[in-house]
């Protein structure tokens, strides 16, 4: 097992380099620049921004269009170059993008996400930091509701099957799953904190700001939990081994949480994969509506804004997670399943 | 069994509108009296601020910010936003309106203790100006003597028009005289920066951990995308002025949550920086801590008139009598009242309406009138009898409210003059970079003034403004706008202005379309605050009522 962790682990890392180059290309092709504003800044000012932030290589210009080279070209001035000679203007184009995909990507290598093209004081890593440990608090206190919620509902629904407990629990589900945050939240909002005043719309300070958003977030996953786990365990109960474990004279509730349950989770388990990624990423509209200053945000924001460093870092970093997150439940899946052998 | 979860699915429903009816209804939207009784001041601050280095802060965010820990030679009069003297007590100006000899005041010191010197101007001002700075307010600078030539690397530092005389005397020369200078030196990139932290940490020297600062208040801490808090700075000269203890700058761009945290009295002041949304604007309206006041920016559709490409040659736009037909096609009162419905005002000029308050005397501008706007377009020889118009697009940023301005502006042109537009919204650096490298026929923008003279509008419209995305030349205009800046008196100067914008709004490089508003939310309780042109209010002299 040690050489197939090993051998999972090494094969992250090739995923990982192909999702930060994919996403460079992508951020590079978006029209619009970081720099670009209603009120531009003089020409002299944008240059010298564009050199701090490797979005201009004079080595690349000299080489292939030294007209740039030329002090106090304005930016029609530079435009009409760039169009009189396209080809070079091209090509010079792509040295400075290799120049900077280079300088992006020894940054990454000594753990460092490069400076934010749009927060000019600040690293990318400082929004990471910040970020990323509320994100993961979020992403937990949801994992709990998720869990907590969908397990419970969907034993009860297994072992009422065709009841009215059943369809409660299943309706509720299909609620759930129907319903996207972005409606549930405010709902919520508007009963508990505007209407009640028991818990804050909006912050988080505390226990208290973390439940509506939890449970909005964790909401949907617990939905799709409870189906799994029904149908799961609906599953096993009637394979031979419970029969077996019946015949035997156990108690129901024995047979149910010693031996029906270690199967019937199963689906749930290797669910549980994706499912974490995206209780951590799926905070992208739950952080804004209730001002979580997580990471989520940055999937958005970082985009819009052209800010290449931070959104290519919030892709990155949520790779690992998805990568991570799979790679744990398989190697859970193998604990629980005697049927799974690593190869 | 089915029937069993339809009638728990009711009593769910009944209950939740039952908890819907007890939602209290009051006089305000907020709460009536203020929920906490200290001197700690709650804000929403918008999103989160890409700098708030004085020198180089370029967002609102950032700005409202570095206000208040940064003063400079001046203040903002919290009420007209005219200049009060701030670390300046006094200053002398010659004759030709170009040179100014500023007196320190004595007591005038950073948070360290240290006292703040001409010297620390001189510094600073320079630092704003350097290259490798690459501030994006440094323009605002260009215009001291030497200033912009060593911005762009052609002049050398010793020839920048500021020098500090002694410790409390600062000189000031200028290229030309600006008869609103002194307003511009409460503004960021006019304020000192302390030069021992900013060349000891770089660009980490704005961290709470390093930050050293000279005005009203000092900066406790800051979470990212999260809150900044402003405590009061004791040592700051006017300290015993200042009544609040501490500010707290809630950060977030979601209007509708920042509007939720008002509403459960977590905020006392919605900021300058966060609008109630569109769609509540009818029902706050009747609240009593709804405010709306006129705002210093307006809302128009720049025309392309490059004539670059054999597409743009071919644009029918480019007839003056096409642009006036659209201009006056369109029903600018029912935009303001019905689409926008927050306070904005039709606009039938560029320069905003509060500068008519100031004495300014706008040109008429085209007037509403269908009848006419057909008899313009026949007379460009496009309508009944003539040839068809060809359908162009217009282009906004992506948000409702542009959405359905451009809609209504659709149905018009639609209606009255039986043009074919496609209105069609873009993600904002895409739209940016359309607009600025001139891909577009027609293209939504805002402006807002920077300061109180109507130089900060049509100075977007003289030939070799990068500004100018029409590409709108007129000599004349140029000529106007240059002899109104030698007029250091106002009425003079506004009449010249005049002059200027009638010419563009006759030739109509732009269709004025509203003049914005300032829409916010504010507890009873807060105290010293008034509505003013440029939406910016000092902490130093705000103070909340005890309860």
């Amino acid at each position: 097992m040690g050489r197939y962790v090993i051998r999972r682990i090494l094969g992250i890392v090739p995923v990982l380099l192909v999702i930060f180059s994919l996403s460079f290309v992508l951020m590079r092709a978006a029209p619009g620049g970081p720099f670009d504003a209603e009120k531009p800044v003089p020409a002299e000012v944008k240059r010298n921004l564009e050199l701090q932030y490797h979005l201009r290589e004079p080595w690349c210009e000299t080489r292939f269009l030294p007209a740039l080279r030329e002090p106090g070209l304005s930016l029609a001035e530079e435009r009409a170059l760039r169009e009189a000679a396209p080809g070079a203007s091209r090509i010079e184009k792509l040295c400075t993008g290799a120049f900077q995909y280079g300088w992006l990507l020894s940054n990454y290598v000594q753990g460092d996400f490069g400076p934010s093209y749009k927060y000019k004081d600040r690293s990318v890593n400082e929004f990471i930091a910040t970020g990323l440990p509320v994100t993961i608090q979020l992403g937990l206190v949801a994992a709990c509701f998720a869990l907590l919620i969908g397990l419970g509902a969907g034993l009860i629904a297994a072992m009422k099957q065709n009841l009215w407990q059943d369809h409660a629990a299943m309706g509720a589900a299909l609620l759930g799953i129907s319903i996207p945050n972005f409606v549930m939240g405010p709902v919520l909002i508007f009963i508990f904190s505007l209407t009640l005043l028991w818990l804050p719309p909006a912050r988080w300070d505390g226990w208290q700001y973390m439940i509506i958003p939890g449970f909005t977030l964790g909401g949907v996953y617990a939905a799709y939990i409870a189906r799994l786990t029904r149908g799961g365990m609906l599953e096993v109960v009637r394979q031979d081994y419970i029969r077996t474990a019946r015949a035997k004279g156990l108690s129901e509730r024995l047979v149910i949480l010693r031996h029906a349950i270690r199967g019937g989770l199963l689906p749930v388990v290797s669910y549980l994969g994706p499912a974490m990624a995206g209780l951590l990423t799926g905070s992208i509209v739950i952080e804004r509506i209730f001002n979580v200053p997580g990471i989520g945000r940055y999937f958005v924001d970082a985009a819009l804004n052209r800010d290449i460093t931070l959104a290519m870092a919030v892709v990155v970093v949520n790779a690992v997670f998805l990568l991570v997150a799979n790679l744990l439940v398989d190697i859970v899946l193998g604990l629980l399943d005697p049927r799974v052998r690593y190869e | 069994m089915p029937i069993r979860t339809v009638q728990l699915l009711g009593i769910l429903s009944i209950c939740l509108l039952a908890l819907a009816g007890c939602r209290r209804e009051g006089a305000t939207f907020g709460p009536e009296a203020r929920p906490r009784d200290d001197s700690v001041f709650y804000v929403g601050g918008g999103s989160e601020p890409e700098s708030i280095d004085p020198g180089k802060a370029y967002d609102s965010p950032g700005f409202t910010v570095s206000r208040n820990l940064f003063e400079g030679l001046m203040r903002y009069d919290p009420e007209t936003l005219a200049p009060l003297p701030g670390v300046a007590s006094s200053y002398d100006v010659d004759e030709s309106a170009t040179r100014y000899v500023f007196h320190l005041r004595e007591d005038a010191r950073w948070s360290d203790g240290k006292p703040v010197t001409a010297h620390d101007f001189e510094w600073s001002w320079k630092r704003v100006l350097a290259p490798e700075t690459a501030a994006q307010y440094a323009a605002l600078l260009w215009d001291l003597k030497g200033g912009k030539a060593f911005a762009e690397g052609r002049g050398p530092i010793e020839d920048v028009g500021v020098q500090a005389l002694d410790d409390r005397t600062l000189a000031v020369t200028l290229e030309r005289p600006i008869p609103w200078f002194l307003d511009l030196l409460a503004f960021g990139p006019f304020t000192p920066v302390p030069r021992a932290a900013v060349e000891a940490h770089g660009n980490r020297w704005t961290r709470p951990e390093n930050i050293v600062t000279n005005g009203p208040f000092h900066l406790g801490k800051w979470v990212i995308s999260y809150q900044i808090e402003l405590e009061k700075s004791p040592t700051y000269w006017a300290a015993d002025q200042v009544r609040l203890e501490k500010v707290v700058i809630v950060i977030s761009d979601d209007s509708h949550s920042m509007m939720r945290l008002f509403r459960s009295g977590e905020l006392d002041w919605l900021g300058s920086d966060v609008r109630p949304p569109q769609e509540y604007l009818s029902f706050l309206a009747k609240k009593e801590d709804f405010r709306t006041s006129r705002d210093l920016a307006t809302y128009f559709y720049w025309i392309n008139l490059r004539e670059e490409t054999p597409e743009q040659r071919a644009s029918p736009l480019l007839d003056k009598r096409v642009r006036q037909a659209l201009d006056m096609a369109i029903d600018k009162e029912a935009i303001a009242k019905f689409v926008m419905r927050g306070g904005q005002r039709p606009a039938q000029t560029l320069v905003p309406d509060l500068f008519h308050d100031m004495g300014y005397e706008p040109p008429a501008g085209n007037p509403y009138d269908p009848e006419a706007a057909r008899a313009r377009l026949a007379s460009a020889g496009y309508g009944p009898g003539g040839r068809a118009f060809p359908s162009f697009e217009l282009i906004y940023n992506t948000n409702e409210g542009h959405r359905q301005v451009a809609e209504a502006i659709q149905q018009m042109w639609k209606k009255e003059l039986g043009l074919d537009v496609q209105i069609v919204n873009q993600e904002w650096k895409v739209f940016m970079n359309n607009r600025t490298e001139g891909f577009y026929r027609i293209a939504r923008a805002g402006w807002t003034g920077d300061f109180q003279d109507p130089y900060t509008f049509l100075s977007m419209f003289v030939s070799d403004s990068e500004l100018n995305e029409a590409r709108w030349k007129n000599a004349d205009y140029d000529r106007l706008i240059d002899e109104a800046l030698t007029e250091m008196d106002t009425r003079q100067r506004y009449r010249r202005y005049a002059q200027a914008e009638a010419i563009l709004l006759d030739e109509l490089p732009i269709i004025p379309v509203y003049f914005y508003s300032q829409n916010t939310l504010l507890g009873s309780w807060v105290k010293g605050y008034t509505p003013n042109a440029q939406d910016i209010h000092p902490f130093r002299d705000i103070w909340l009522e005890r309860r």
